[in-house]
């Protein structure tokens, strides 16, 4: 076992997209009991350099692997396949079209009667739509072909397209909270 | 040549030496010194018996040859000598000039720009004094008073840092603590200090908030505590809000209603923030209170009460209330499914704060443990296991980055790269490309804070990027790594991807100290103290290697024989009695060269180690997973 290894290899984990929260949780724990840097504060500069990067590597896979679109993108990149920034314009347009329909839901929440409900509804709406891709993801990966995998790589676009407008939402939702 | 002498296998090295170590809070108004003594954590008292620490410095006059005083002694001087009289010096800690102009109004002090770095320096009778050199001399009394009831040299210590506080603030206070000649374990947030404290007492599972509300700082921090492990979901903050903001609306309050017209001067605004120090802690305990003030031609008499009071204060509990909610928010919890909300800071003694934060949290908050005492408590908790005393198998503390931290790119925005709210330690990379054709090199500009426009964020450093070869603008790939340590501290570098090109610094922020002024002003505090440099530093390279000697002997003990071959346990062996016979002479150099050699030699066991216990650690949780099914 060492950092080199995959994330799912230093979780002790089969290489699939379904993971169970708990146990990833559990191994979390039981990996940085051993190598956090409060159980070196006494050891050689090395070693609590090497504390820092191992801790820090186990947090990180942890970050990737509790999150349904860093994983999804992690395991691409494992397939060898990065994501590029600039890839919107590929995207079909119906998808386009339904997302400017959201954001525009989104605005409008601010002059609904109830906003903080309003919110609910389209936060809702978001995530069931990105369970959906979820799971379209997976069939696609799993198929592994060539045009599967392009086809997945489109799918977390769309996720990615997804969660921004959910940063953005949960935004909203902090200045509704604190004025 | 000299026999090494090896110690036989299988025998233990020598016995466990217990180590001396203290936390210390070093609060706004006031600081506490504390250490785990027979089992338990306790504060400890000065000779008459107090256990807290005014964080008040007063300065003589350069002749008089005099040392600075600290605490009560200084805090006698503050109303008869403000200038000198250095209070609330937290404030200051990590700020710039500019900073420090806007606190104009609230400090009597005159400040001076230190040369080339940008960080106020105090103008008093002693000369130009650094916030970070005050801070050591109110570090060095508690360090002393540790010294005394432990009987020995302090082997380390803990020093709490408010959660919120920036990169430049955490810096500045380690940096205090090497002034002190404290050699510093961790920096710990606050917050965290306080339900280490608090939940080993209680034995506490479930969520819980930490709102703790000091004289100058404001955190809020929410916590999962479960089997000894204190994971810190969320936490906010404001590193400028606490009781002094009470004490001097009411100050504001008594000078506006006195009608008096000539000039407040530094002893009058001093006379007034006593006065209302005073009448806010009266009033905690009363519904009304009769104040009379008189200094030299200032005279003010009324009554006051605590719904006044409530009033005046109101705008900056609100405030409060806000970060809480937002720190709910963020660790995606609900007020109701809080365990427990526990109240830090003596300001949490003002029963609007208390009733509020109970209204907004739906449940009675915990106020049965001393808001004053718990942090120190905390700290040195944590001080007894990272210096080795206490098996820390138990006990994890996941931490997180306060603030999001990213760097400048085109049209001045922040990009950010490690976001708040992520468990510490953590590295993680970004990369970046040339903007033009043709150009070499690239500046790096790293900021801290939420917003978008780099305006509105902290400027943390800059550094460049060098030697990038000439391509067409894009096509350079330079990848930037952040890691923030677990002490909140974060190094940033940066590698041309193609070429291999590096460059890597240790964020030392815009207004903070070399590494060379920390060494003086260490050297000017001993040289001052008439100790001997030589010796001293003599001292602490031979602790070093102590514990370095012990650290790898123990490492050979437990896994010597499975990891290493014959050779190459030899060969640590060798270095490490090469290290024991020089850390028993008087050649620091060889001291440092042969730690360094120690540590050479015994990196790649120490990897092994490490990648020994993870193993160790899955294989753990299988075994466990094939008992339950067996239960099952």
């Amino acid at each position: 076992m060492s950092l080199t290894e995959n994330y799912f290899q230093l979780f002790d984990l089969s290489e699939q997209y379904a993971v169970d929260e708990n146990s990833l949780r559990t191994t979390y724990r039981e990996l940085q009991r051993k190598t956090h840097p409060d159980k070196f504060a006494g050891a050689s500069q090395h070693e609590q350099l090497l504390a820092v990067q191992y801790t820090a590597t186990i947090n990180d896979a942890y970050d990737v692997l509790t999150s349904p679109l860093k994983r999804a993108i992690y395991m691409l990149s494992l397939k060898g396949i990065e994501l590029d920034e600039q890839g919107s314009a590929s995207m079909d347009p119906a998808f386009l079209m339904e997302q400017m329909e959201l954001r525009e839901e989104l605005e409008s929440t601010e002059h609904a009667k109830d906003p903080e409900a309003a919110l609910e509804k389209v936060a809702d709406h978001l995530d069931a739509e990105l369970e959906a891709f979820q799971a379209t993801f997976v069939s696609q990966f799993e198929k592994g072909c060539e045009a599967e995998l392009a086809a997945a790589v489109d799918t977390v676009k769309k996720m990615q397209f997804l969660a921004k407008v959910r940063v953005d939402l949960e935004h909203l939702e902090h200045e509704l909270l604190v004025d | 040549m000299a026999l090494l002498q090896l110690s036989e296998p299988g025998m233990t090295p020598e016995p466990h030496q217990r180590k001396l170590a203290v936390g210390i809070d070093l609060g706004t108004t006031h600081s506490l010194v504390a250490s785990v003594r027979s089992g338990s954590a306790e504060v400890i008292a000065d000779h008459e018996g107090r256990n807290l620490l005014p964080s008040i410095v007063h300065y003589h006059s350069e002749s008089s040859g005099e040392q600075p005083v600290v605490g009560y002694e200084a805090r006698a001087k503050a109303v008869s000598d403000p200038l000198n009289t250095i209070i609330s010096v937290k404030r200051l800690m990590g700020r710039g000039v500019e900073d420090v102009a806007t606190l104009d109004h609230q400090m009597p002090y005159q400040f001076a720009e230190h040369e080339g770095t940008g960080m106020p320096l105090i103008e008093t009778a002693a000369g130009n004094v650094s916030p970070v050199e005050v801070s050591a001399e109110i570090l060095k009394v508690l360090a002393a008073r540790g010294r005394e009831a432990l009987d020995g040299d302090l082997d380390g210590a803990v020093i709490t840092v408010p959660a919120y506080f920036d990169e430049a603030q955490r810096q500045a206070t380690k940096d205090a603590a090497q002034v002190a000649g404290l050699k510093v374990l961790r920096l710990l947030n606050e917050p965290t200090a306080a339900a280490i404290a608090y939940g080993l007492d209680q034995n506490e599972e479930g969520v819980i908030a930490v709102y703790d509300l000091g004289g100058g700082t404001f955190d809020i921090s929410i916590l999962r505590l479960q089997a000894g492990v204190f994971e810190v979901l969320s936490t906010g903050g404001d590193t400028a809000l606490g009781g002094d903001d009470f004490d001097r609306a009411i100050a504001e309050w008594i000078l506006n209603e006195s009608q008096f017209e000539r000039e407040v001067t530094p002893h009058l605004g001093r006379e007034l923030m006593e006065s209302a120090r005073d009448i806010k802690e009266r009033l905690s305990d009363q519904e009304s209170v009769v104040v009379d003030i008189m200094h030299e031609d200032f005279y003010w008499q009324g009554e006051v009460d605590r719904v006044w009071f409530n009033e005046l204060v109101r705008p900056f509990v609100e405030r409060t209330l806000k970060v809480c909610k937002g720190a709910l928010r963020d660790a995606k919890i609900k007020a109701k499914d809080l365990a427990n909300v526990v109240m830090v800071g003596g300001s949490t003694r003002v029963p609007c704060v208390r009733e509020r934060v109970g209204e907004l949290f739906n449940t009675e908050p915990m106020v049965d443990i001393d808001p004053d005492l718990v942090v120190a408590t905390g700290a040195a908790l944590q001080a007894d296991v990272l210096v080795g005393n206490k098996s820390n198998d138990d006990m994890l503390l996941l931490d997180v980055n306060p603030l999001s931290l990213g760097i400048e790119t085109m049209g001045g925005l922040s990009e950010k790269i490690i976001p708040r709210n992520v468990t510490i330690p953590i590295a993680k990379a970004q990369e970046f490309t040339t903007y033009k054709d043709g150009q070499t090199a690239m500046a790096i500009h790293v900021v801290q804070g939420e917003r978008e426009l780099i305006a509105d964020c902290r400027s943390l450093a800059r550094f460049e990027l060098r030697g990038i070869p000439a391509m067409v603008a894009g096509a350079a790939r330079i990848r930037v790594t952040f890691q923030v340590d677990a002490d909140g501290l974060l190094s940033v570098a940066a590698k041309e991807m193609t070429t291999g090109i590096e460059s890597r610094v240790t964020v030392k922020p815009s207004y903070g100290l070399e590494e060379g002024q920390v060494t003086q002003m260490l050297k000017d505090s001993i040289a001052h103290a008439r100790d001997d440099v030589a010796a001293r530093q003599l001292r602490e390279k031979q602790v070093d290697a102590e514990g370095l000697l012990s650290s790898i002997e123990n490492a050979l003990f437990e896994d010597g024989g499975k990891l290493l071959s014959t050779a190459e346990r030899a060969d640590i062996e060798a270095a490490l009695q090469r290290l024991r016979e020089v850390a028993a002479g008087d050649d620091g150099h060889a001291i440092t060269r042969e730690i360094d050699r120690a540590g050479q030699v015994s990196n790649e066991f120490a990897t092994r180690r490490m990648d020994a216990s993870i193993k160790e650690a899955l294989a753990g949780k299988s075994l466990d997973a094939v008992n339950v099914d067996k239960e099952g």
